[in-house]
């Protein structure tokens, strides 16, 4: 039998990772990405890339957890080698503080993060406004870089890039045996997925090189970033918007909070505004379907939906999605042995 | 030349206020509008050891000090115990110049000479002598005690890396391990201090040794450019010398206020010593008041 075809669908970090995975686990497979963004273009770009999860309602805590882990992981191994700098991947310290004491003292990612423990007194007072606050050290991914690099060891592994504009994925069957779906947003109009909605995020990308430290409010709204060239300050969840605009007041809003956390900020220079839209879910998509269409077949493997958590677990969800890949050309040898009977 | 690394030696006392008055000084200063032009700002990092060593005594000055987790230590093979902590990091790149800046605002008036002789700097009208000149002051007044730590950087240029990672090696000394410090714009690499040795010229070997131990300490190193190097005395002695001295020699009598051999920990220690000497300034003052109007110096 011939090589098993795989399309990925999406070129942002669920899509490229995810592709590698397969390259990885399945190399005798040809795989193609498709997508009409490519880096610097996609909303992964626009994210800050920081290794602080996000919790998925509708997905058991230990599954997130693992998801994490290998993430973390996969990323340590990099930040400690030669190629951190090209892969735009970087160890950094910082404070996560809240106004009003969090619910849950320990998140479930605080034994994967290193060196987790509360903040002193003497830490919080720099930030009068807050009353509880955790330190810790975690990775940063930075886009475009860390795009790029997956770009090149999926060029160096064989991997065909196309920019195409998939809008049914019947559009595929001829070419591919395998399809899988990480069109992200996409995924609503793609597959008609009512469950996913945006939650619009806008950033500023400042130069600020003084400032090592990450700085998180626990509501998850007000947080900045330093990444290797410039620092993220966030943001804004609005959920529903689908505008790309930015938006100048809010970019007034975002610098004020920020500069409250972080006064020397107020030296920032060469302010860069930008806009992204989380593909959010109540869980993240990831599962096998078979397409039909009258007798035609086509295997589907779904990696969707990562909404602001996207960084923090993607190479534990592109290993699983791997995983199912290989259960759609496991089920495909299957059903061409039995139609040579 | 120097990092600017606020964080004082393992065994340094009396230094500890002045370290401490330090440290609290310049957290003070951290969140005004200033700290950007001073090259202030904060900064992470850890401490390396190859065995395990009992807390330092400024470990409650410095922010969230705490030892390194197992997981930590896998990323530096060879060290098999550390510490991580909060300093501050003030570049003098910036902060010599504002400290200027400042001094002029006040009326303070700079002369560009080399001084020969405490008397040459004591005629009309000046009371009192500082003496900060650092690793030369042998010139003005002998000081077996004070030697060059000769220290080699290497200045490169990866924004990528945000910690400080300072080695301690307890067979060669102290600053004689690799570090290294990020800056706002440059990181330096270093690791050497030559005691006795007064070359200020860049040595091929210590770039070598240098170079060599620091992307062994930080992979992420490798790729890095080099942008700068350079070599610089640290002035070294046992204690630092911040004392009054009352000088004669033949008609002269002057008083000299002498605050130098700050070794490698300068900064961290500058602002304590500067108040202590400040102070030692006061008592000269009070003593002039109580003696009664001037006399005339013969």
């Amino acid at each position: 039998a011939a090589a098993p075809k795989v399309a990925v669908v999406g070129a942002g970090v669920i899509g490229l990772s995810t592709a590698l995975c397969i390259t990885e686990t399945w190399p005798s497979c040809s795989v193609t990405v498709l997508s009409d963004q490519f880096s610097p273009n996609t909303t992964s770009d626009v994210a800050a890339g920081m290794l602080i999860p996000h919790t998925y309602p509708g997905t058991p805590i230990h599954v997130q957890k693992q998801w994490f882990k290998e993430t973390f992981s996969y990323l340590f191994a990099i930040s400690n080698s030669a190629e951190a700098s090209e892969a735009g991947i970087h160890l950094i310290s910082g404070w996560q503080v809240f106004k009003n004491t969090p619910k849950e003292e320990l998140p479930f990612w605080s034994d994967v993060v290193l060196g987790f423990r509360p903040m002193s007194e003497a830490e919080l007072q720099k930030f009068p406004h807050h009353l509880f606050g955790q330190a810790f050290t975690t990775l940063k991914c930075d886009c475009p870089p860390y795009l790029l690099w997956l770009e090149k060891r999926l060029k160096a592994a064989g991997t065909q890039m196309y920019t195409r504009k998939v809008s049914d994925l019947w559009d595929l069957h001829s070419e591919y045996n395998i399809i899988v779906n990480c069109a992200g947003l996409g995924a609503h109009h793609l597959v008609r997925d009512e469950k996913l909605f945006p939650v619009r995020g806008q950033v500023l990308k400042v130069h600020a090189p003084w400032v090592k430290h990450f700085i998180r409010d626990g509501d998850g709204l007000t947080y900045i970033y330093p990444g290797i060239h410039r620092v993220t300050l966030g943001g804004t969840r609005e959920k529903d918007s689908w505008s790309l605009s930015p938006d100048p007041g809010t970019t007034k809003d975002i610098f004020d909070r920020c500069c409250s956390l972080e006064p020397s900020l107020q030296e920032a220079q060469d302010i860069k505004v930008k806009v992204g839209l989380r593909p959010s879910r109540w869980c993240v998509r990831l599962e096998r379907e078979v397409l039909s269409q009258g007798r035609v077949q086509l295997p589907v493997v779904h990696n969707y939906g990562h909404g602001a958590g996207g960084f923090s677990v993607h190479r534990g969800t592109a290993k699983e999605a791997a995983r199912l890949v290989g259960e759609c050309i496991a089920a495909l040898q299957g059903s061409s042995s039995r139609a040579k009977l | 030349g120097s990092a600017g690394l606020v964080e004082p030696p393992l065994s340094c006392f009396p230094c500890r206020l002045w370290n401490k008055e330090t440290f609290d000084h310049l957290l003070g200063q951290l969140g005004l509008p200033a700290a950007k032009e001073m090259g202030l700002f904060l900064i992470s990092g850890y401490n390396l050891f190859k065995q395990p060593v009992p807390d330092p005594s400024w470990k409650n000055v410095v922010l969230g000090f705490r030892t390194l987790t197992p997981e930590e230590l896998e990323l530096f093979p060879g060290y098999s115990y550390g510490w991580f902590h909060t300093a501050l990091l003030l570049e003098c790149r910036r902060y010599l110049p504002w400290l200027t800046a400042r001094l002029m605002q006040r009326g303070v008036k700079f002369f560009h000479k080399k001084v020969e002789s405490f008397q040459e700097v004591s005629g009309d009208g000046v009371d009192v002598v500082i003496n900060c000149t650092g690793v030369r002051a042998g010139e003005l007044q002998p000081d077996p005690e004070l030697q060059p730590g000769r220290g080699q950087v290497i200045r490169v240029l990866a924004p990528w890396v945000k910690h400080f990672i300072i080695t301690h090696d307890m067979e060669s000394g102290l600053y004689n391990s690799p570090y290294v410090i990020p800056g706002s714009e440059f990181t330096v690499l270093g690791g050497v201090n030559q005691h006795g040795n007064w070359s200020e010229e860049n040595s091929a070997q210590d770039h070598k040794t240098i170079w060599e131990s620091c992307c062994q300490l930080l992979p992420a190193l490798q790729n890095a450019e080099i942008v700068l190097e350079g070599s610089g005395l640290r002035p070294g002695r046992p204690r630092v010398r911040l004392e009054r001295e009352t000088l004669r020699h033949g008609h002269f009598q002057g008083e000299v206020i002498h605050n130098y051999g700050h070794g490698g920990f300068g900064i961290t220690s500058h602002w304590g010593c500067a108040m202590a000497a400040a102070r030692l300034f006061g008592s000269i003052l009070r003593e002039r008041k109580a003696a009664g109007p001037l006399q005339p110096r013969l």
